[in-house]
């Protein structure tokens, strides 16, 4: 083919990709969720128990489409300002902005309830701080915000992809897949978890000041029709 | 201050207090570029995302560690050829990467690049996994999708994180693109199409797309490409 000739890439490629599959892995526990630099370039990986988070605008290609930039950017920043405060608040850490959407991982004892939290209380963001502040700034615009947050919880591999000066951590494992999947739904739900999630919060979370529960099981046929859990609930803000 | 006088100001702030201070960019920005409030830059920018398929059933049914590999191989490579390919890596999110080209060309080379990571994942990375696990029946698929628009960037605002926001189609139907078929290896819009040049639409003659209707998109314009690439 005809095509501008790049052939010094090819023996890089080679062998990095040849490293990466014959190397031998290095592994640790972690008790900190890593940093780029925490990790070498090579085969070198921490094991966390994590539970995963992603919030998600819902309908964003619908506001860019038909809205400003300017007005579609303001929606953008303050959403993911509200859920990144939310995150760190609660102990989780801010692994990925990637467009119009935000990746969190949380660990230790409590990281299910935390991160479920999260979601509840950036449903309350949504609802009490940004929708309010919009229709005062815009009260003719009939744009309201919708979301989603995703939350997964299973064994982590944390590797780096070998890019050398960049934040390429790369995140193995069932949660980071099946939290980002969740975000991705889109039937009028705010939040989403999985059993596992489910099974392991505390009951803070998972039952309403009445002692109802606020989770609605769901099967999700495109996953194997696993059990996974939905909710409109909210956690007050303070 | 409580969370949520803290959030009520940062978002009034954001829609009410800020002006826009918006600028023509002729490089892609990086964070520290931007002001933490409502400052953007404006560009007309081709936005490529490239994302393993199947990577739920491959770390449902793999070891971390192959799967750990798979993730390493395929977006080592793909994060090398974008930059050889004048692009810039603008995020690593879980198992994919997005990434902005602009300048003039900026199809053409956001195309090339997919092609040569599809070169790669055939050339390179398949081979190599089959060397050295001979037994797995394991067949690395992704799909990357394209497309091109004018973008505002913009950030967060949130201090010392990597935060930049890219509002704008091409960033949302790049993405997108990516979660359809992967019977094609590339998916790119009518707007990528038109404006690519020759050298990327045919392979001896023969035109390498195929044209589309994105039902969910208002039937949209799209084209898929496969089994073609460009070998690294």
């Amino acid at each position: 083919m005809s095509f501008p000739d790049m052939t010094v890439l090819k023996p890089d490629l080679d062998a990095a990709v040849r490293d990466i599959f014959a190397g031998v892995w290095s592994e640790r526990d972690g008790e900190v969720v890593p940093e780029p630099e925490d990790l070498k370039l090579g085969n070198d990986a921490v094991k966390l128990s994590a539970t995963v988070l992603y919030a998600d605008i819902s309908g964003s290609t619908a506001l860019v489409d038909s809205y400003k930039g300017e007005f579609a950017a303001e929606i953008y920043k303050t959403f993911l300002i509200c859920a990144a405060r939310i995150i760190k608040d609660e102990e989780g850490v801010i692994t990925a902005y990637d467009g119009d959407r935000v990746m969190g991982v949380f660990i230790g004892g409590s990281k299910s309830t935390h991160a479920v939290r999260t979601a509840l209380r950036i449903n309350a963001a949504v609802l009490h701080v940004v929708n309010p502040a919009l229709r005062a700034q815009y009260p003719t615009s009939p744009y309201e915000l919708k979301h989603v947050v995703g939350v997964d919880t299973s064994e982590i591999l944390v590797g780096r992809i070998g890019v050398r000066n960049d934040n390429d951590l790369v995140w193995v494992g069932r949660a980071a897949n099946y939290a980002a999947k969740l975000s991705a739904l889109n039937e009028g739900f705010a939040s989403y978890i999985t059993d596992s999630v489910y099974d392991n919060m505390h009951d803070r979370v998972k039952y309403s000041l009445k002692g109802e529960d606020v989770w609605e099981p769901r099967t999700w046929t495109a996953m194997n029709k696993m059990t996974v859990y939905r909710s409109n609930y909210y956690w007050t803000l303070i | 201050m409580a969370l949520k006088d803290d959030l009520q100001s940062a978002v009034k702030k954001i829609f009410h207090d800020d002006r826009w201070t918006i600028r023509d960019g002729n490089v892609v920005p990086q964070p520290e570029d931007l002001g933490l409030g409502n400052d953007g830059v404006n560009l007309d920018g081709t936005v490529l995302y490239a994302d393993i398929s199947g990577s739920t059933r491959l770390v449902d049914s793999a070891t971390p560690h192959f799967a750990a590999e798979v993730y390493k191989a395929y977006l080592a490579c793909a994060a090398r050829i974008i930059k050889n390919e004048g692009g810039v890596i603008t995020a690593y999110d879980g198992d994919r990467v997005m990434a902005v080209f602009i300048g003039e060309g900026m199809c053409t080379s956001a195309v090339c690049a997919a092609l040569k990571v599809e070169g790669a994942v055939l050339s390179i990375i398949q081979p190599a996994l089959k060397a050295e696990y001979p037994q797995t029946d394991y067949v690395l698929k992704h799909v990357i999708g394209i497309d091109t628009s004018k973008l505002l960037a913009s950030r967060i605002g949130v201090r010392n994180d990597n935060d930049l926001v890219w509002v704008g189609r091409a960033a949302n139907y790049a993405a997108k693109l990516t979660t359809l078929s992967d019977q094609f290896a590339i998916w790119i819009t009518g707007s990528v199409y038109d404006s690519m040049a020759a050298t990327v639409k045919f392979a001896n003659n023969t035109n390498m797309w195929k044209e589309h209707s994105w039902t969910p998109m208002n039937k949209m314009r799209i084209y898929g490409c496969g089994p073609w690439k460009i070998d690294v």
